[in-house]
Parts: structure tokens; sequence; C-alpha cells
């Protein structure tokens, strides 16, 4: 099947989960005996944070693969920049949900906890790999330095995360991990929880199918410009030599002529 | 390659002996930001003395950005690199010799600097060998981190303005483990079991093997 069938296919998907998830989050499942309906929120906060974990891993794996020498190919080169780019879109959200969710929960927007810290550095870590892809060097260049600075990013965000977990913690721990056993969430809550996950999911695929297919683009737009340049410049040296060769002929003749006179 | 490293890093300290941009121009910019950090926090020497090691670090940390970004530009310029490589020095040793030259730097940085905390911000270290522990881990992964991205992005200048944002971010669990261990050590209760030590030693290990094991695929294009 041909990408752009793919890409629309998963666009039409993720447009209808993300719909019904908004459905029976907003309309459909209960408040929540404690938080009301401020644990609505709740449906899309941690499905966004899961795409931006997962956006970050398959950059990681998609460096990883591009600096293997057996798999190198810019395909993986141009996957890791697109899966990065969304994973910083959807860290921001992850941010910006859980700090509306924050200001009635704990009374603050924003508060110096494990995971916000660790997220918050996580944002300007892949803000830091998409500065560094925007540096004019060559192709090949770009796509081994990215994926070095991918790489180091991978390894220091577990020590990030280890240290600001020494340093402070208030966030609740991982609710959603174990769903089966967990009487805190049940019925039409946990179904439309995983709906977001599988909603969101599908909506990271798309975005990195689409902005892969603009990378390529681009990078085959850069092509045509170098080569049209190089066409221009050819052209622009075939001209010239002809110019001085007739300019040497010219000059030949006017020498034979004098020549002559003299002569 | 002991000697070849020895070599890279006694070329490095020339350069800067008769540059001389470390003590003009660094040494003098991370007092200032001392003295900024006194001037903002309206000198109330309690609330200095209290959180000093945080001054510190984030002092340090800037003033070796500008170290960091200069010790590879002065490889870019003029081909310099391509020199060495002549030479038939390779990769590692380039860049443990430029490490060490590094790290002596900002040692004395350092040493200045705590004389400055220790007298403006009126410090008392109640244990030595912490400190003095702790600032070389902390320093050793200041300078690995900082030689990494400081190669990564020396190729233009919009590179090399790009190195802060790189670089900052990954250095979050330094500041974070140096400045616990410095408070502990002011407050008389953190010894050499200090946990933040462990995290220090991880992170100094961690990006010294990355370090070496990367900077000649960072190099060689």
């Amino acid at each position: 099947m041909r990408m752009p069938v793919v890409r629309t296919i998963i666009g039409v998907l993720s447009l209808v989960s993300v719909i019904v998830t908004v459905i029976l989050g907003l309309f459909i499942t209960p408040p929540d005996v404690v938080q009301g309906n401020l644990a609505r929120l709740l449906y899309v906060h941690p499905p966004v944070a899961w795409v931006a974990y997962l956006a970050y891993g398959v950059t990681s794996l998609a460096s990883g693969l591009y600096l293997w020498k057996p798999t190198r190919s810019m395909r993986w080169d141009q996957i890791a920049a697109s899966s990065a780019e969304v994973g910083v879109v959807f860290t921001a959200l992850t941010l910006v949900t859980g700090s509306i969710w924050g200001r009635p929960a704990w009374g603050v927007w924003w508060t110096w906890d494990a995971r916000l810290t660790t997220t918050a550095i996580l944002l300007v870590l892949y803000l830091g790999y998409l500065a560094l892809r925007r540096v004019q060097v060559s192709r090949e260049k770009r796509a081994k330095r990215s994926a070095i600075a991918a790489l180091i990013a991978f390894i220091d965000v577990p020590i990030v995360h280890e240290s600001v977990n020494w340093w402070r913690t208030l966030h609740q721990g991982a609710t959603v991990a174990s769903i089966g056993t967990n009487s805190k969430i049940h019925g039409i809550m946990a179904w439309t929880l995983l709906l977001g996950f599988i909603a969101f999911t599908l909506v990271y695929v798309w975005m990195v199918i689409l902005r892969y297919e603009v990378t390529v683009t681009e990078d085959a737009i850069e092509a045509l410009n170098i080569s049209a340049w190089t066409l221009e410049r050819e052209n622009e040296i075939g001209s010239l030599s002809d110019e001085i060769a007739g300019l040497l002929s010219d000059n030949k003749d006017r020498t034979g002529t004098s020549s002559s006179k003299v002569r | 390659m002991i000697s070849e490293s020895i070599a890279v890093a006694i070329k490095d300290l020339r350069v800067e002996r008769r540059s001389k941009v470390g003590l003009n121009q660094v040494l003098p910019f991370s007092l200032v930001v001392v003295l900024l950090f006194g001037f903002s926090l309206n000198t109330q020497s309690r609330v200095l003395t209290t959180i000093a090691p945080g001054l510190f670090w984030v002092a340090i940390t800037f003033s070796s950005l500008y170290l960091i970004s200069r010790t590879m530009r002065l490889e870019r310029e003029n081909g310099a690199l391509d020199g060495l490589f002549l030479l038939g020095i390779s990769s590692v040793s380039i860049f443990i010799g430029k490490l060490l030259a590094l790290l002596l730097t900002i040692f004395v940085l350092e040493v200045i600097q705590i004389a400055a905390v220790v007298i403006l911000f009126s410090v008392h270290f109640e244990s030595i060998a912490l400190i003095c522990i702790s600032t070389i881990l902390a320093t050793v992964g200041i300078g690995t981190v900082g030689l990494i991205y400081g190669s990564l992005a020396s190729d233009d200048r919009l590179g090399e303005s790009l190195v802060p944002l790189l670089v900052l971010p990954i250095l979050a669990p330094i500041i974070i483990a140096a400045t616990n261990c410095w408070s502990d050590a002011l407050g008389n209760h953190g010894g050499l079991g200090d946990p933040w030590l462990v995290l220090l030693t991880v992170f100094a290990i961690v990006f010294l093997t990355v370090g070496v094991s990367s900077f000649g695929a960072i190099l060689e294009d």
C-alpha cells in the first residue's frame, strides 16, 4: 500500500478515535468521586505523556539504526527528526495539560516534582536536538551529529530522572500500568482512558508519517536546488569559456593582421 | 597514547597561557556573576550562605561554557584539527588531552571562585573531603559533556551559540547532585558515603565512556 493511502487511513482512524474519546470523556463518563470533573483531563494527560515518551523512544531507536553501519540510511535520520519534532509538541502538551490539572488539584501551576522536572528537561533537551538539526552542514554530517546527540539525550534521561527523583517527589505513582487490578479506575473510565491512549498514538503515527513525507520532499527540493545551481554554474562557465575563446581568436586575428601589416 | 594526550593538553595550556582568555575574560566574568547574585539577593548574608552551593555551581557552569566553546573553536580555526590528525594523533588522545587541559583550567577557576564564595557569602565548609571530591567529579562531568557538544556544534558561529542550549539540560543532574553535595558538606551531614557522590561518579563514568567512544565519529567527518 502506498504511503499517502496509509497516512489517510490512519488520519481518519485517529480523528474518529479522538472524537469518540472527547465524547466519552466529556459527556458519557461519570465525574470522579474525589476530583469531580477535573478527572476528565486525565483522559488526555497520560496518553499525551505516553506519546511524548514513545516519540523519543522512536527517535533514539532510529538514531541508533542510523549510526549502526549495516543499517545506515538517510531514512532513519528522517524518521528520527520527524519523531523528535512530534515528541516536542507532545511534551509541551504534557506540561500544559499537567499544569491545567495541577492548578486546581495541587493549588499551583508548577511544582518542582520529579516527573514534572524531568519532563521539562526532556523538552529543552529535544528543543536543543531540533536546533542542532538546523545548523547548516552537509546532510550526512547533520544526520550523524544529530544521531549522536539523540543517543546522548537518551542516555541522559534516566540519570536526570534518577537525580530529580532523589531530589523531590510529589507526583502520584503510575496507576495505568496496573489497570486490571486497580480498584481506583474501572469500567467506562478505564475504557475511555485506554481509548485515549489508542487515539493519541494514532495521532502520533499520522503526524510522524506526514512530517516524514515533508522531510523527504524538503530533502528532494534541496537536492534539486543544488543540481539546478550546479547546472547554472556549468552553463555560466561554458558561456564564459566561449567568450574567452572568442576574445582569444579576435586577439589572434588582430595580431595576425598587425603582423601582416608590419611584414 | 598517554604521551600524545599530554602533548595535546600542554599545547592547549600553552595557547591559554599566551592568549590569557581564561584569566582575562572568563575569570572576571565568573566573579561578576557571583557579585551579581549578591546584589540581586539584596546581600542578606544568611540567605546567601544557604544558597551559596547553587550559586557557585551556576556561576561555574556558565563560565565553563565559554571555555568549552573556545577549546573546540581553536581546533576548527585554520584547520588545526587536520594538523593534529596528520601528525598521527588518535581522536581518543585528542579527546583526553583536550579534556585534561579544559579540566585544569576549570579547576583553577573553581579554586578562585571558592575563595570568592567563602569571602563574599560567609560560607564555612564542614567536610573539606566531600567538597573536593564532589567538585572534581562534577567538573569531569561538565568538561566531558562540554567537549562532546562543543565538537558536535563547533562548525560555524550558529552552531557555537547552540552549545549552551545543548549542554545545560544534559548537565541538570550535575547541578542538582553537586549542589546537594555542597549543601551536605556545609551542613556537616554528609560524608564520603553521600548518595549524591554516587550520582556524580556514575555521570562522570558514563559520559567519559560516551566521549571516548564517540569523539572519533564526531571529528572524522
